[in-house]
């Protein structure tokens, strides 16, 4: 038996903006930017987190969380 | 108008900030910023710090401080004129009241609204920070009604000119939202918002020693700690044109933090208004004068040296008038008579103690002949050839500094008797602050990584004191190379490089005390001392110096307690009553003793460092003795002073025609009684002096920067480098130097001050 965390992060396709905050996520355009934070911790460890992320509300009027990865790159989506 | 930080924190907001005033001040002058708030937690430890640093790099200092309230909220108030300035340092006296009920226990301070708005008159006041803030916390809490409420309090304290919404930004999740609502809570109101950054650090590589500062706070570990956290670098001091960027949905707020910083005119290091008793006595020149001048008739009648002591005393009154300090003398005469009535009462009539002076003067005040000459000092200045430039000369900005030294009993009763003679609200103890050193450092540090404790301690034992730069070596042979390669480990090592010196937390100076003719409260912020019934002023010894206090050291020594038992002993054994002023010093089976080290309960001679140097050094006479005592002393020792100064001992002990070899010629004078090594405070100033052509002002400012807590960033401030390549006696720095110590040094070579700037 294995143990799988729920709702953890997965990657996204995002676009970016001029300004490095996403545009577009899979396709569908970003009508606005609720929130921006960045989270920067576990130094003290091998693995060093650092994220900028975004709460952004799409066309469709969906919400989401994405997250820059600022230690491997890549964007991701996780649970709002 | 261009941003100005107006909430920011120093590492006197202990175990929060991670940065120093002078660090601070740096940063921003780099940043262009125009001037700097000092906003620490309920209390002002860290202001005159920071005054006295921005001040040669053309930055203005703004004094304030985020009060802690009753409900455990914060507000941001900045002084706007001399009468807000005394209304804060009230209220953080107030705050702290009580706060010592069990002495091992404080409790944090904090103060009723009610009192705030009885003490607004003068002051800013900014609703408060993101998280904690009176009125910023409650909005992020969605508690707007409560937020609304307290809103309108502060507004009708302070009125629409003086209270503002304070927005911050600090990169967390409900920012913008939260901003939103403030502005339009400060709308409905009609006050502005300003913008802030709540500094917690001054550059982006102190990050990491703030996290660990909240763990260590809040007794967790980094892992355990998450949601206590700031969560990112925001708080890191920022140029005024990354804060107008930062703020670009708030473009009024930032413009606001440069109005009201134009308006905030308060000078910490010129409007305080502080007068010592006996500072406006007009008849004080005159006075000491005649003192000084009958004394001397009396104490060098018939003495050769009669000449000499009369050109110095002529010297020491004109430099005394000219710098308006006869009351000062003429104070600590009437502290010895004090003093003398004190010692009379403890040790009984009768006493064989009575042929012992009440206490004893130490330190530069000793190259005073007014000093000598009044009974506080027992040191012949003109018989011993001492530099009186350290002590007193012309350029003196702040008050001379007199160490007294009693036994422990007169102590005792001495100081509450001070208190009694000028008043409880008038008089008041130094603080002192507990800096972390390596050990306290490796400790505290690696619990909060959650490291072993087992080998944490081993660590911390095995590290040089004095080594906060080769912790990474210690580290490895404690615990093994590769272990001390880990992630984990490799954070210590960094944490405590960075944390070496920064102040950890308050605490009561020995001996000092201040006196003041106004009630302290109003000129420094007043909280209890551990010690029940005492209380200290929020400053240490050096900031009540810049801010011209009159500052007496009154220290117990044990050493002074054996002595009078000793007399006692001897009177009560022999019947004798001995005069210690009678003892020869020249006695050949005592130096024998002291050069086979065998000093156990010897003073100043009795440690095993001490011990195993006099076997090296062998002194002769009580010069020599002096030199050994401030040989085995941080400074000398990191400065390379201790192996020249013994190798050429013992040259010349072989040899006695041996030539002490000296960097340059201008220092044979100067170091000629130490063989060439710089071993004292004031030969660091007569170097400044000889070398590099300092006047005797500017050289003691060198020594009083390399003396301090980050001494490197204050010496910067110093300019030596061009001062010195302008000045025609120098060829090029003595060798002794090595690389720069960012530590303080009590005694220390002038090697800081050879790094060019």
């Amino acid at each position: 038996m294995s143990v799988r965390r729920l709702g953890a992060p997965h990657p996204a396709a995002v676009r970016r903006s001029h300004d490095g905050s996403p545009a577009a996520l899979a396709g569908r355009p970003v009508e606005a930017v609720l929130e921006e934070w960045v989270v920067e911790d576990r130094w003290w460890t091998g693995r060093p987190l650092r994220r900028r992320y975004f709460e952004v509300v799409l066309e469709d009027g969906r919400n989401a969380v994405l997250f820059r990865d600022l230690v491997a790159g890549g964007w991701f989506e996780q649970r709002a | 108008m261009p941003y100005v930080e107006l909430h920011c924190h120093s590492s006197f907001s202990f175990l929060d900030g991670a940065s120093h005033p002078i660090e601070l001040a740096h940063a921003a002058a780099e940043h262009g910023h125009s001037a700097l708030a000092i906003t620490d937690h309920d209390g002002l430890h860290g202001a005159m710090e920071l005054a006295q640093a921005a001040k040669p790099l053309g930055l203005r200092t703004i004094v304030g401080a985020e009060l802690t309230l009753d409900d455990s909220s914060h507000i941001t108030l900045l002084c706007q004129d001399r009468t807000g300035y005394g209304n804060l340092c009230r209220l953080i006296t107030k705050a702290h009241e009580g706060t010592r009920e069990r002495p091992t226990e404080p409790t944090p301070p904090s103060v009723p609204l009610e009192e705030v708005e009885r003490q607004a008159a003068g002051l800013v006041c900014l609703s408060g920070c993101a998280q904690d803030g009176a009125v910023g916390g409650r909005v992020d809490r969605e508690l707007h009604a409560e937020a609304a409420l307290v809103a309108r309090r502060l507004l009708r304290a302070f009125g629409p000119d003086r209270f503002r919404i304070e927005l911050q930004r600090p990169f967390a999740r409900r920012d913008r939202r939260r901003n939103r609502h403030l502005a339009q809570l400060a709308e409905r109101l009609g006050v502005p918002c300003v913008a802030t950054g709540d500094v917690h650090a001054h550059a982006r590589d102190r990050v990491q020693l703030q996290d660990a500062f909240v763990a260590v706070r809040t007794g967790t570990t980094l892992d355990e700690s998450e949601p206590l956290r700031r969560g990112n670098s925001a708080h890191v001091l920022a140029s005024p044109e990354a804060m107008t960027a930062r703020f670009a949905d708030h473009p009024d707020a930032v413009e606001e933090s440069g109005r009201l910083a134009e308006r905030l005119g308060f000078d910490l290091t010129s409007d305080l208004g502080y007068r010592y008793p006996g500072s406006e006595d007009g008849s004080a020149d005159r006075r000491l004068a005649a003192l000084c001048r009958d004394l001397l008739a009396t104490r060098y009648s018939g003495r050769g040296t009669r000449a000499a002591a009369e050109r110095r005393l002529e010297e020491e009154l004109a430099i005394i008038r000219s710098l308006g300090l006869s009351g000062f003398f003429l104070l600590h005469r009437d502290l010895l008579e004090l003093a003398r009535e004190v010692a009379a009462e403890v040790r009984g009539p009768d006493s064989a103690r009575s042929l012992l002076p009440p206490g004893r003067g130490r330190g530069s005040s000793v190259s005073s002949i007014v000093c000598y000459l009044t009974g506080l000092s027992h040191v012949d200045p003109v018989e011993n050839e001492l530099f009186l430039g350290r002590f007193l000369n012309e350029e003196l900005t702040a008050l001379p500094d007199i160490d007294l030294d009693f036994p422990r009993d007169i102590r005792d009763v001495l100081i509450p008797r001070v208190h009694e003679r000028y008043g409880h609200d008038k008089s008041a103890l130094v603080a002192a602050f507990a800096t972390y050193q390596v050990r306290s450092a490796v400790r505290d540090f690696g619990k909060a990584l959650g490291l072993p404790p087992g080998e944490v301690e081993r660590a911390a034992r095995s590290a040089d004191p004095f080594g906060a730069h080769d912790v990474d070596r210690y580290l490895g042979e404690a615990i093994g190379r590769r272990r001390a390669a880990s992630a984990r480990w490799q954070a210590l090592v960094r944490l405590v490089r960075d944390a070496w010196g920064l102040a950890r937390h308050v605490s009561q100076h020995p001996g000092g005390m201040v006196i003041s003719t106004q009630p302290l409260n109003e000129i420094c912020p007043i909280q209890p001392a551990a010690m029940t019934g005492r209380q200290m002023v929020q400053w240490d010894k050096e900031s009540c110096a810049d801010a011209g206090f009159l500052k007496i050291d009154l220290l117990g020594l044990g050493m002074l307690s054996a002595v009078e038992r000793c007399v006692d002993e001897i009177a009560r054994v022999r019947g004798e009553r001995i005069d210690l002023s009678r003892i020869a010093y020249d006695d050949g089976r005592v130096y024998a003793e002291i050069q086979a080290a065998e000093t156990m309960g010897v003073f100043q001679i009795e440690s095993r460092a001490q011990m195993q140097m006099l076997k090296r050094t062998r002194p002769e006479s009580l010069d020599d003795l002096t030199v050994q005592v401030a040989l085995v002393r941080p400074g000398p020792i990191q400065g390379g002073a201790v192996h020249p100064y013994i190798e050429r001992r013992k040259a010349l002990r072989a040899d006695p025609s041996y030539e002490v070899p000296y960097d340059h010629p201008s220092l044979e004078p100067v170091l000629r009684d130490t063989l060439g090594a710089i071993v004292f405070q004031d030969q660091v100033i007569e170097v400044a002096m000889a070398f590099a052509g300092f006047s005797p002002g500017e050289a003691e400012g060198l020594r009083r920067a390399m003396s301090r807590a980050r001494s490197e960033a204050a010496m910067r401030s110093y300019s030596w480098a061009s001062r010195a390549l302008a000045s025609p006696r120098r060829t090029r720095p003595p060798s002794a130097c090595s690389p720069t110590s960012r530590r303080g040094c009590a005694c220390t070579t002038a090697r800081s001050s050879c790094a060019p700037s």
